[in-house]
């Protein structure tokens, strides 16, 4: 174990209560739905808070306890932290934005500039250096951003929905460069509401809501067995763990041809959005390279749409209009079949 | 044509009225003054001893307070805005009253505590041989006691104005608070802290009436170039209405080109 | 409730009468600030004619300027004779001016006299603060005429605008001495005037004009300021008669 955490700390109406760990290395992804607490928690770690009552350690450094008194101030605590809206330094340039903290800790110029444009290139950003925050693009930003909190070398990071602010491009780059960017020396703390996000990026998920941890798990577990609304939301979005080799998929017994991605060949998290994924009496012609037969296993109807719950070979959720369900002439325990096109299948490393 | 023109703000027809009329009020008396002004006897003013002696003495006193009002200013306003501490309220009040006292009062006022009889004055008086009336110094703190409020208020609502954020991001990348302070906090309400300097070096410019309270009249040392228009206001009248027209002209000057430059950016586009 | 309406409909019709007679019986009084004591003692008297006067204190060289400004002023009293010529001469005297008072300096010093300041000569010394009036100013020709007369040279602190800023810095103790005005000096306990015999030197007269522009009622004033009740509460304030 690297950081123990035991934070009880009152903030407004909302009572945050959440005991965890991580360790060396790792990424933790924290969810939850909006307002639940997930800021406080990590401004709690980062020393931006303190704690009403509990203990945050970093190895045998205690930060934060509330029995002794002991509070390490944020400045003391070897972390980065990536704020939501990248809290850049205005008045700085982009390299003296990444220089900062070196500056801060009493580097002298020229060398801290040396040290943030080796950062900048491993990140991306040395063709921006000379800007000013106000002239990038939030993509960019969001960079810069990142290399400011490495170039102090912190052992944790700590990102606040890094992701939310950014357009769809800038967002698979800047995911690109957190998966690219995972070092076994760092443990990293990943605020999101996206579940994707948490269950394609994270080692281990926390899930909180209204302040308190409801599952802690990997993605997998989370998946397995989920135990809160939110985490069944997850479930929602039909995430498979799965090999990959090439453009083939092989979850159990299934194998799926799989659209364009990024992951490597090995163990992988399949995601397949209901709506995607069509149901037909008869074996479908045509296009969709994914076919299969399969068995109705429940049907959970509202006004708007019809959840359908496949069973083996591939248990996932389908979502289906009213007036296309009963087109079907379908009932729990009827077989029909399923297809979901190629490019309807995202992938992305475990 | 008819295009552009909607695009553009149009003022509703009171507003533009009722604020010609506020400008009106403001040109008109400077206009009156500048012709009024004998300009023939500038030179001779200009040319007078006694004339460049208060000049100079104003402008040395009023950038020295200006100096002063930010070493104290700046952090007094920091902790109005930003610090938790009690009766803030209050501190605010009392900080910022010798804006509305009539100066004279507030003349006084630096007479009971610093003056001779004062109650620190008499122990500096005692124990140091300090006296501070009838001195320069004496000019800045009356200048001071009066000016100040302007910078404290500019930047407090400067800092109350400022985001936090970036100051929290200092801190996680090991920026002691000091550091924090110098190199975030500050460049970023650095143009409400020039705002709240040039106000309060204009206040200090124009000080009078705690000025000839506090610090009195000696040529050379007190004297200040309000002062001088007052008692040249007794005995000539063409000399005073020429330095009068001397320090709107200094201070024009001053504020148009600051304005221009930094004050600008204030409430506009950051 | 009609009488009531009634009654406040007389009420206000008297009041109005009441006050245009008063506004046509008004004279406005031009006064130096040393005169503001005299003037006020008069206009508290039911028996005077300042009672209906209406009075504006300042120096002398302002409200000079203020006539020829357009004031409305029936009587203009100066404490310098300079300001009075140069009215008369711009066709502003309704009569010729007329002297009602004479003033003499003093050395105001701290009540009881700590120092023990006897004579001019006592000025000189180092150890000692003193407080004039500013060159330009009437005080501070006559006290710089006095000092010249005697042949005494002093360094004083501070140049005051006038005998009641001399004064103000003697009370609050600013200064250890100050030169004003005998009739300023009387004016508080807070000090002890010193006489000197120097002062002869310098004639401090209060002349008194009456205005073409607003007259009014300005000759029964100028009258009582040179008669009995006039003369009386001059005297009473410190004032030396013509």
């Amino acid at each position: 174990m690297t950081l123990v955490a035991d934070v009880r700390r009152r903030i407004g109406s909302l009572q945050l209560d959440a005991s965890f760990s991580i360790d060396k290395g790792e990424t933790i992804a924290v969810v939850g739905p909006n307002g639940a607490g997930k800021t406080s928690l990590v401004r709690t770690i980062a020393g931006l808070a303190a704690v009403d009552e509990g203990r945050i350690a970093w190895d045998e450094f205690v930060w934060d306890e509330s029995g002794s008194g002991v509070f390490v101030s944020p400045e003391r605590r070897p972390i980065g932290y990536v704020f939501q809206d990248h809290a850049l330094f205005e008045h700085l340039s982009v390299l003296d934005n990444v220089a900062f903290g070196l500056r801060a800790s009493g580097i002298g110029r020229r060398d801290a500039r040396t040290r943030a444009r080796v950062v900048l290139e491993i990140v991306g950003g040395l063709k921006f250096e000379q800007r000013m925050p106000s002239e990038l693009s939030g993509g960019e930003s969001q960079t810069v951003a990142i290399a400011r909190a490495l170039a102090t070398e912190p052992k944790l990071m700590l990102f606040d929905e890094p992701f939310a602010a950014l357009d769809t491009s800038a967002r698979a780059e800047a995911r690109r460069l957190f998966v690219a960017m995972a070092n076994p020396s760092m443990s990293r703390i990943l605020v999101t509401h996206d579940a994707v996000e948490a269950l394609t990026l994270a080692d281990r998920i926390i899930a909180i809501e209204d302040g308190s941890i409801v599952q802690i798990g990997t993605p997998s577990e989370l998946l397995a067995m989920p135990r809160s609304h939110f985490v069944a939301e997850i479930l929602g979005l039909n995430a498979l763990s799965g090999q990959l080799n090439g453009d083939q998929l092989s979850i159990g017994s299934m194998s799926l041809t799989v659209g364009a991605h990024e992951a490597l060949d090995g163990n992988v998290i399949a995601i397949i959005r209901p709506r995607s994924v069509s149901l037909h009496q008869t074996r479908p012609e045509g296009s969709p390279r994914n076919v299969w037969n399969s068995s109705v296993v429940a049907v959970d109807r509202t006004a708007d749409r019809v959840r359908v719950q496949l069973g083996a070979p591939l248990n996932i959720s389908v979502e289906v209009t009213p007036a296309g369900f009963d087109a079907l002439h379908t009932e729990v325990g009827a077989d029909l079949w399923a297809s979901v096109k190629a490019s309807e299948v995202a992938v992305h490393p475990a | 044509m008819t295009t552009r023109a909607r695009h553009e703000q149009r003022a509703p027809l009171l507003l533009a009225v009722l604020g010609t009329l506020a400008v009106i009020f403001f040109v008109l008396p400077l206009f009156a003054l500048a012709v009024r002004v004998p300009w023939s006897s500038l030179v001779d003013v200009l040319g007078n001893e006694a004339t460049t002696e208060a000049l100079m003495l104003s402008i040395i006193t009023s950038v020295i307070t200006t100096a002063i009002a930010v070493i104290f200013g700046v952090p007094l306003a920091w902790l109005l805005a930003r610090s938790t501490m009690p009766g803030r309220q209050m501190i605010r009040a009392i900080c910022t009253l010798s804006m509305v006292l009539p100066p004279v009062v507030a003349g006084v006022a630096l007479l009971a505590s610093l003056g001779r009889r004062g109650v620190v004055g008499q122990l500096l008086n005692d124990w140091i041989g300090l006296r501070l009336p009838f001195t320069m110094p004496a000019v800045v703190i009356a200048q001071l006691f009066v000016a100040m409020p302007f910078l404290v208020l500019t930047v407090e609502s400067g800092f109350a104005r400022s985001s936090t954020t970036a100051e929290e991001a200092a801190r996680t990348l090991g920026a002691s608070p000091w550091y924090v302070f110098s190199r975030v906090t500050v460049p970023a309400t650095r143009s409400a802290i020039l705002a709240g300097a040039v106000l309060t070096w204009a206040r200090a410019l124009g000080e009078f009436g705690a000025t000839i309270t506090f610090a009195g009249n000696f040529p050379g040392a007190t004297r200040t170039l309000p002062i001088a228009t007052y008692l040249a206001l007794e005995t000539n009248v063409d000399d005073a209405l020429l330095i009068s027209m001397l320090m709107v002209m200094l201070s024009l000057v001053i504020l148009v080109a600051l304005r221009g430059r930094w004050i600008g950016a204030i409430g506009g586009a950051r | 409730m009609h009488r009531v309406v009634q009654l406040l409909f007389a009420a206000v019709v008297v009041a109005a009468c009441g006050s245009s007679d008063q506004r046509s019986e008004t004279t406005v009084v031009f006064a130096a600030s040393s005169l503001v004591d005299v003037l006020n003692d008069l206009s508290n008297d039911d028996e005077s004619a300042f009672v209906r006067a209406v009075m504006s204190f300042a120096s002398s060289a302002s409200l000079s300027a203020q006539v020829v400004d357009g004031a409305p002023v029936g009587l203009f009293v100066s404490a310098d004779r300079q300001q009075i010529d140069e009215l008369v001469a711009a066709g502003y005297g309704l009569s010729d001016p007329r002297v009602v008072a004479r003033n003499s300096l003093v050395i105001a010093v701290e009540a009881g006299n700590p120092l023990g300041i006897q004579t001019l000569d006592d000025l000189t010394r180092s150890d000692l603060l003193l407080a004039v009036a500013a060159p330009g100013v009437p005080l501070g020709e006559y006290s710089e005429a006095m000092l010249r007369a005697a042949d005494i040279e002093v360094s004083p602190v501070t140049f005051e605008a006038d005998a009641r800023a001399v004064l103000a810095k003697v009370v609050l103790g600013e200064v250890d001495a100050g030169i004003v005005y005998a009739t300023d000096a009387t004016s508080t306990s807070d000090v002890a005037a010193v006489y000197v015999p120097e002062a002869d030197a310098v004639a401090i007269e209060y002349f008194a004009l009456e205005i073409t522009t607003t007259p009014g009622r300005s000759s029964a004033l100028l009258n009582e300021l040179l008669g009995e009740r006039g003369q009386q509460a001059l005297l009473q304030r410190g004032f030396v008669l013509p």
